[in-house]
């Protein structure tokens, strides 16, 4: 892997570290239909005491707040993509101001940011390499080396990485290590999952949140985020599929041993679900999305065809008589097309082997998960029945803010709170420096007699 | 923003063309299964710019009033900065402190313009000042002689109607008090604008007889209250004389109270040596009284005299200034006519 071309991400570490010393962060998820800004409040003692004491890093939620939470509508955004810059912006601007001004007895101003990205195509690669140790014993440099003899994915023209994380570390074919140094050990090596995706998007985002005066300090994909919150631990641990049904898009991330081993994106989401009832039924988009949120679902019963529901059509809003029409008919046009993402989602699901894995649950989160009976056509198609996943709790949270549709912002909460190892965190291999190969010598000789 | 193609202004389509939009509109909703037709106008082709095409400007005039809500990037950075406590701060206290101090500067080193405002501010004070209800409607003095009432009233000397706001209350206090025969005196206002004045005086115990051969009056405490021009005003009042005597003026009294059988006889207490009493009683007899314990000695003596008349003999001197060892000297007429009795008695004579 190219160490060179990761500065950027090395930036955004530093200046995170930085917002966590000062206590103060601004986690902004951007979606197609809404964008949520949640201001966190840090405290810095508590945090570096849970990273001394605490490996599993649980206690850290305890130095955590929610101090500002707003959701305005999201503008200029299509499937994760940024489509009109000024729109977004301002769209940004509106969340970070207001939740300031929710924040604001606990709070100055935020300047660090981190955001998430949920369009541009994500691809999970993986790349592996093996080298010998320098002295027998796993060092930094070792780890340096072994990540940099990684041959870097072939992510194409035009594509980015936006995640390299490794994933698992092997001393001498051991596997299962989470620290290796110090170990004994003739070779190492290390598997690496890559996460690429457009470049041209994500840098539309990033200019976005710099033309609002915000300093970037970390930028993950959408569905990782989500499935961090939206997994509980022992999920992660034992390996589960977190699927993020979106408003532009429905995507999965696969978590096991704690790590992100692949992110996949169907172009599918509950907006396009909207437009099939106005366009199926006539219907203002307003008036479709009102409908779907409040009747919709997925499987029809015997009482569904005599629950009339009021269903204007295009231009007869204001009308005495307006059509009504039955539930089961509004059920009949969204299930073709949540079918149709599940059956996609299987495809691919199928594709990657991902089915066969041991232990695997599934767990269904995002804004349109929501809708009743997502869980059972899920089961029918995926063969497995998924739960509805809710984010984290974290403290100060509103309650309005914890449903399913949340979870990608918590989880970006989580990430800033702990962020998880990436290539950018390692120093890149260099030929040893003169006292470097001075120490060398001197342990040689301390070893040798 | 994505600048519209200019096909979509033109005025006939293709069919050709129309089945491309269709499905530019249609790849928005569905993932494509094949990839996208290469020609798709994405970006608008250099065309020759014809009269009438859609221009930038124009295409942003019409897009306004679907902006969404959100503030303008000017109000944005202006509410941001206004949390830096830096900017908020220099905002609020240190830009009006330094305009007021450079106004005060300038007001301060412009003389003519310091003078106007302070004869200005002069003459809105007195204005006030000057006002009906302020105004001092009389001085009433209570408490003490008559004398003394139109001593305190003289010292005062307000006269009705003056500013109450120019008198000094505490000064006044002090200038009544510093009369001899005033102990103590309150002054202030009463809600109706009198200025009341309460004097506790003086009570005359003693007249001392200082070094210039003058009799004062004296109070318990030993403070001149005025000199006694007229000795008859204070005929019951016993005199002291002798260095030292005004600070011992509490231990005459009560020797006088110890011996009240005394005073019609008494002449003068003298301070001896600045530490004792001499009494003097007439007939030129003298009471010798220790420094300690005089009251003691005095009512040793008294004693003595209840049982065998001790002042009503014709002595010159009750010597007590050893309590242990009282003394007497006879007057030398006493001590003539002792002696003659004597000798007569040794004689064998009778006694007569």
């Amino acid at each position: 892997m190219n160490f060179a071309e990761l500065q950027p991400f090395r930036s955004m570490r530093s200046r995170l570290y930085a917002a966590s010393r000062k206590g103060r962060l601004a986690v902004l998820d951007i979606g197609s239909s809404k964008i949520t800004c949640l201001v966190l409040k840090l405290d810095p003692g508590l945090l570096e005491e849970a990273e001394r004491n605490d490996h599993l890093g649980t206690s850290r939620f305890g130095a955590l707040e929610v101090v500002g939470a707003r959701t305005v509508q999201s503008r200029g955004v299509r499937r994760g993509e940024i489509i009109d810059m000024d729109e977004v912006a301002r769209s940004i601007r509106l969340a970070l101001l207001t939740a300031e001004k929710m924040a604001a007895p606990k709070l100055g101003r935020v300047d660090q940011v981190v955001v998430s990205f949920s369009g541009g195509k994500p691809q999970s690669y993986s790349t592996h390499a093996r080298v010998e140790t320098e002295t027998g014993r796993v060092t930094e440099r070792d780890i340096s080396n072994v990540l940099g003899a990684c041959p870097p994915p072939p992510i194409g023209e035009g594509r980015q990485i936006l995640h390299a994380q490794p994933v698992e570390l092997e001393v001498d074919n051991h596997s299962g290590i989470t620290d290796p140094r110090g170990m004994e050990g003739k070779h190492l090596s290390c598997a690496m999952h890559v996460l690429a995706v457009d470049q041209r998007p994500l840098s539309n985002l990033i200019e976005c949140v710099r033309q609002c005066d915000l300093d970037l300090a970390g930028v993950t994909c959408a569905s990782y985020a989500s499935g961090l919150s939206a997994l509980v631990e022992d999920e992660q641990r034992t390996g589960a599929v977190c699927i993020d049904m979106g408003g532009g898009s429905t995507s999965f991330s696969v978590f096991l041993r704690d790590r992100l081993i692949c992110v996949e994106q169907i172009r599918f989401g509950g907006d396009h679900v909207t437009s099939d009832i106005a366009a199926g039924l006539l219907m203002r988009s307003a008036a479709a999305e009102r409908m779907k949120t409040l009747y919709g679902g997925v499987i029809s019963t015997g009482a569904d065809d005599r629950d009339l529901i009021d269903a204007p059509q295009i231009g007869e809003e204001d009308a005495p008589n307006r059509r009504q029409i039955s539930r089961g008919m509004l059920i009949g046009v969204i299930r073709p097309r949540i079918e149709e993402t599940f059956r996609h989602l299987r495809n691919r699901l199928v594709e990657m082997g991902i089915t066969e894995m041991p232990g695997c649950s599934f767990v269904l989160t995002g804004a349109a998960s929501q809708m009743p009976g997502i869980d059972e056509m899920a089961t029918r198609v995926l063969g497995r029945r998924p739960r509805i996943g809710r984010p984290l709790r974290i403290a100060g949270l509103p309650q309005s803010l914890s449903g399913p549709d949340y979870s990608a912002a918590v989880g970006l909460a989580s990430y800033a709170l702990r962020p998880p190892a990436e290539l950018w965190d390692f120093p890149a291999p260099r030929p040893l420096s003169a006292k470097g190969r001075a120490n060398e010598m001197l342990r040689w000789l301390r070893a040798s007699w | 923003m994505r600048p519209v193609s200019p096909r979509l202004t033109s005025p006939r389509l293709t069919r050709d063309e129309m089945r491309r939009l269709i499905s530019f509109a249609a790849a928005d909703n569905n993932r494509p299964s094949k990839p996208e037709p290469k020609d798709i106008p994405v970006v608008a082709k250099p065309v020759a710019a014809k009269p009438g095409a859609a221009k930038p400007g124009a295409v942003k005039k019409a897009r306004d009033p679907r902006k969404g809500p959100g503030p303008s990037k000017l109000a944005y950075r202006l509410s941001r900065a206004w949390k830096k406590p830096m900017v908020r701060n220099a905002a609020l206290v240190y830009l009006p402190l330094a305009l007021l101090g450079l106004i005060g500067w300038r007001v301060a080193a412009d003389d003519q313009m310091r003078g106007a405002i302070e004869a200005r501010v002069a003459a809105v004070i007195e204005r006030i000042a000057a006002r009906p209800e302020f105004a001092v409607r009389g001085v009433a003095v209570s408490g003490g002689s008559t004398g003394l009432r139109i001593d305190v009233h003289a010292v005062i000397g307000v006269e009705p109607g003056t500013s109450s706001l120019t008198l000094d209350v505490d000064d006044l206090r002090r200038r009544v008090e510093a009369l001899g025969p005033v102990e103590s005196a309150a002054v202030q206002f009463d809600p109706q604008g009198t200025l009341m004045v309460r004097v506790v005086e003086r009570v005359p115990v003693v007249l001392y007889r200082n070094a210039e051969n003058r009799l004062v009056v004296m109070d318990e405490g030993g403070v001149e209250i005025g000199p006694a021009s007229i000795r008859a005003n204070y005929r019951d009042l016993p005199v002291i004389l002798g260095d030292g005597a005004p600070e011992h003026v509490s231990e005459v009294l009560s020797l006088i109270e110890t011996a009240p059988e005394i005073v019609p006889r008494l002449r003068a207490f003298v301070r001896v040596g600045q530490r004792r009493w001499d009494v003097v009683l007439d007939r030129d007899m003298l009471i010798k009284l220790p420094a300690e314990n005089s009251t003691e000695a005095l009512s040793q003596i008294m004693a003595l005299h209840y049982a065998q008349d001790l002042l009503d003999r014709d002595l010159a001197v009750i010597d007590m200034r050893f309590p242990e060892r009282p003394a007497l000297r006879m007057s030398p007429e006493a001590a003539e006519t002792y002696q003659i009795r004597r000798a007569v008695a040794a004689i064998g004579g009778e006694e007569t």
